[in-house]
């Protein structure tokens, strides 16, 4: 029997209502999240937009969003505002992630495990940006799949503008449009309009790259597993080269497979971005929740990648150095990454299995 | 005369083995004889810290900072950590074998020097299949003066070549995990080993990029030499600074340690008021770097002054050639490719020589790195193996080969570092430098 979408539905604005109260600023004992973090910014007191008279270390879009709701006088009313604009795009996330899975003839009930009752869905919806690029990504994925590549693009643009991470993926998205004119196009209008709005805001302020993007290269390592090589946070500068290393590597392997569609190609493509990236906050899990649940797949790993994933945030603020190695947080960080590298694997494999016809052929 | 002649055309005499073989051993005998000069006036533990004036030691040139380090790791302190250890533990080795003297510092390192021209020799014959052409590539190489001289001392360089082209044989005879176990062992010996690395294989993504008509499919056949190869040597690095690092104490995992060996091999830079002899002087024959005296005695008898001991730095006719072997590898390549075929020979020679020479060009003017004249050395294989092959063919040519092969031996003996009085006498008769 087809688990009713209303139950998914009830499920996610039960998930999301807990969320939102659990990170509640009036609540005493409020889990920490970003959003309520980004209030206490100088830039939000002055209602100085982003970008333009203040530095934002997020993409665009993530600043406007943040700004919009910044305009409500009280710390309770942006809160709760920022909380409806992550809410329109969790719920979108759930209807295209049910149209997807009915198309894929994937068990509903995984929609409800991995988008409503996972822990990482309570504990990080409303959080960061995480959930409104997964919409946008999942949602661009799903228009290209009904070869609306124009909106697609539009969408997969607006996405970047959420999370930089969103270029990594434009490549294996390409791989599926047969003509190398659709290609271009794809190509232009998606980094085209992303393009244009960094450019506009680079041309108004020239320390916007800077101070935008470039900033998350002075980071040091946070929540990546390869802790455990580089202990000592002076060399955590070869850490980042050993990062993109793999993380070329990984994009590359995925790149070169032949018989993941779509959907697992953009799951191993951004669990190796999680994996191999010096910076896995992890509200990032986020992203590959919703591929997990259009694969269909339930991994063994994923149980155990969800409880090193809320034991970080958990933990996180009773350890008194939580970046650092030998802490509880980093401990799970070591364990998530190696469940995550299971779980790659597993994917990997069933993808070898179940999709037999899911060649490039089907997409072209 | 009948029996001779059977002998002249029997299978032992065809054997490029046989021949590479007497090569290094002659040359290997040479190594040897010169070992004991410098001998040192001072006791070992006089010489770990702080160094006695006046060459006291016996060390010549860089010998003075990995002898007094292999005396300290001896002593079971890590030590001299930017660089990495296998070069040190062979030196160790011979340490242990032969005693805390000259024998004991250089003898593997000489060794490794021997062994390099055989292993060139065979990485000419693969590609050539011509046993004169093998054989005058070992002789070039064997007779290079400043090769000889880096190769019989106890530094890092000797042992880094010769597992370098041990993995690039392995590598061209399609053996990967070989080649990526020697590769991965010349890591260990010195920082710049893993420029042969990325040669190797930036040659085998040319040669599968020639091969294959789209880049996806291109690439699909290189990825596995990458993991086989460069993973393999890369793993073999890390095991052996985890060795290193766990015995010595020397740094929580070997990751760290790489990471201090990058520190500190790209803080190496120069100012402008550096004296720095750039990498075209290293090549070029017109403006040339000075000869570098790494160890020198002078001595005085009746007026005449020369130099018993000389260790120099410098030039030899086979680096002139460099340009020349260059372009000859860019033309040949060009017309081969012309064709459809595919120039392994060439490309061999063009990417060793772009990643162990040309690399040191962007380090030296845009980094302003440090760059010396014996970083070469890496580099000194290639040209040997690609001038035969320019000079093959018709008979002036060939004449013009054998007159540079002449002209190396014999300067390789005019600079020998330690000459015999005899010798000594008798270039002092012809006016010959001394």
């Amino acid at each position: 029997m087809k688990l009713d979408r209303k139950i998914i539905y009830s499920a996610a604005f039960i998930s999301f209502l807990f969320s939102y109260l659990i990170h509640h600023p009036l609540l005493r004992k409020h889990v920490y999240s970003d959003i309520v973090s980004f209030w206490f910014r100088p830039f939000i007191t002055l209602h100085e937009p982003p970008y333009i008279q203040a530095s934002f270390e997020y993409p665009p879009l993530a600043g406007f969003i943040t700004y919009v709701s910044a305009l409500m006088k009280t710390l309770t009313s942006y809160y709760t505002v920022f909380s409806l604009f992550l809410f329109v795009f969790y719920i979108i996330l759930i209807e295209v992630v049910i149209r997807i899975s009915s198309n894929r003839q994937t068990p509903r009930e995984l929609i409800l495990i991995f988008l409503a009752l996972s822990p990482s869905i309570i504990l990080y919806t409303v959080y960061n940006f995480d959930i409104i690029f997964a919409s946008l990504l999942i949602l661009s994925l799903y228009l290209f799949e009904r070869k609306r590549h124009f909106l697609s693009a539009i969408l997969f643009s607006v996405a970047a503008m959420v999370k930089l991470v969103n270029l990594i993926l434009l490549p294996f998205i390409l791989m599926y449009v047969r003509e190398w004119r659709s290609r271009a196009l794809y190509a232009a209008v998606s980094l085209g309009l992303f393009g244009a709005v960094n450019l506009a805001l680079w041309a108004i302020n020239p320390k916007f790259i800077d101070q935008t993007y470039l900033y998350h290269f002075q980071w040091g390592l946070e929540n990546a597993w390869f802790i455990a090589l580089f202990p000592n946070p002076d060399s955590w500068n070869t850490a980042k080269l050993f990062s993109a290393f793999l993380l070329c590597y990984g994009l590359l392997k995925v790149y070169l497979c032949d018989f993941m569609d779509l959907y697992q190609r953009t799951f191993m493509a951004l669990s190796v971005f999680l994996l191999t990236n010096y910076v896995f906050t992890p509200q990032m899990v986020l992203w590959i929740l919703p591929l997990l649940a259009i694969l269909g797949a339930l991994p063994y790993s994923y149980f155990a990648l969800e409880f090193a994933n809320a034991g970080i945030i958990l933990t996180w603020f009773e350890s008194p150095n939580p970046t650092r190695f030998g802490s509880i947080p980093q401990y799970f960080a070591i364990l998530r990454g190696i469940v995550l590298f299971l779980m790659i694997i597993e994917i990997y494999q069933n993808s070898k299995e179940v999709v037999k016809d899911a060649s490039l052929e089907k997409y072209l | 005369m009948h029996r001779l002649k059977n002998i002249c055309k029997s299978d032992l005499l065809r054997n490029i083995r046989l021949w590479l073989a007497i090569l290094v051993l002659i040359i290997f005998i040479l190594k040897i004889s010169i070992i004991p000069y410098p001998w040192p006036e001072a006791s070992p533990s006089e010489c770990i810290n702080l160094l006695p004036e006046g060459g006291k030691c016996g060390f010549i040139f860089d010998e003075a900072h990995y002898i007094p380090a292999v005396r300290k790791m001896l002593r079971g302190e890590a030590a001299n950590n930017e660089h990495p250890p296998l070069s040190k533990f062979l030196i160790m080795l011979g340490i242990l074998v032969f005693g805390d003297n000259p024998y004991g510092w250089r003898i593997f390192i000489t060794l490794s020097g021997a062994v390099s021209i055989y292993l060139l020799g065979l990485i000419a014959h693969e590609f050539t299949k011509s046993n004169k052409l093998s054989f005058i590539s070992a002789l070039f190489f064997a007779f290079d003066l400043h090769s000889f001289n880096l190769s019989s001392m106890a530094m890092l360089d000797a042992p880094a070549l010769m597992f370098a082209l041990l993995g690039a044989l392995f590598f061209i005879r399609k053996r990967w995990i070989a080649s990526g176990v020697a590769l991965g062992l010349a890591m260990l010996s010195k920082t710049s080993a893993p420029f042969v690395l990325i040669a190797l294989l930036t040659y085998d993504l040319l040669e599968k990029a020639h091969e294959e008509s789209d880049l996806r499919s291109c690439l699909k056949k290189w990825m596995p030499v990458l993991e086989k190869v460069g993973f393999v040597a890369a793993a073999v690095m890390l095991i052996g600074l985890a060795v290193y690092d766990y015995n010595y104490g020397a740094y929580a995992t070997p990751f760290e340690h790489l990471d201090y060996m990058l520190d500190y091999h790209s803080s190496l830079t120069f100012s402008e008021e550096d004296l720095v002899y750039m990498p075209l002087t290293w090549t070029n024959p017109l403006y040339q770097f000075p000869r570098i005296p790494y160890f020198v005695i002078s001595v005085e008898v009746d007026g005449e002054k020369y130099n018993p001991v000389a260790y120099y730095g410098m030039q030899t006719p086979l680096w002139w050639m460099t340009w020349l072997v260059v372009a000859f590898a860019l033309y040949s390549s060009y017309l081969r490719l012309k064709e459809g075929g595919f120039p392994r020979f060439e490309l061999f020679i063009l990417c060793w020589f772009s990643f162990n020479y040309l690399v040191y060009f962007p380090f030296a003017h845009l980094l302003h790195r440090w760059v010396y004249p014996f970083y070469f050395y890496m580099t000194v294989p290639v040209i040997a193996l690609g001038l035969p092959k320019i000079l093959e063919g018709d008979r002036i040519s060939e004449a013009v080969l054998y007159a540079l092969l002449i002209a190396q031996v014999a300067w390789f003996f005019l600079y020998f570092p330690v000459k015999p009085q005899w010798f000594i006498d008798f270039l002092l008769l012809v006016h010959a430098p001394v």
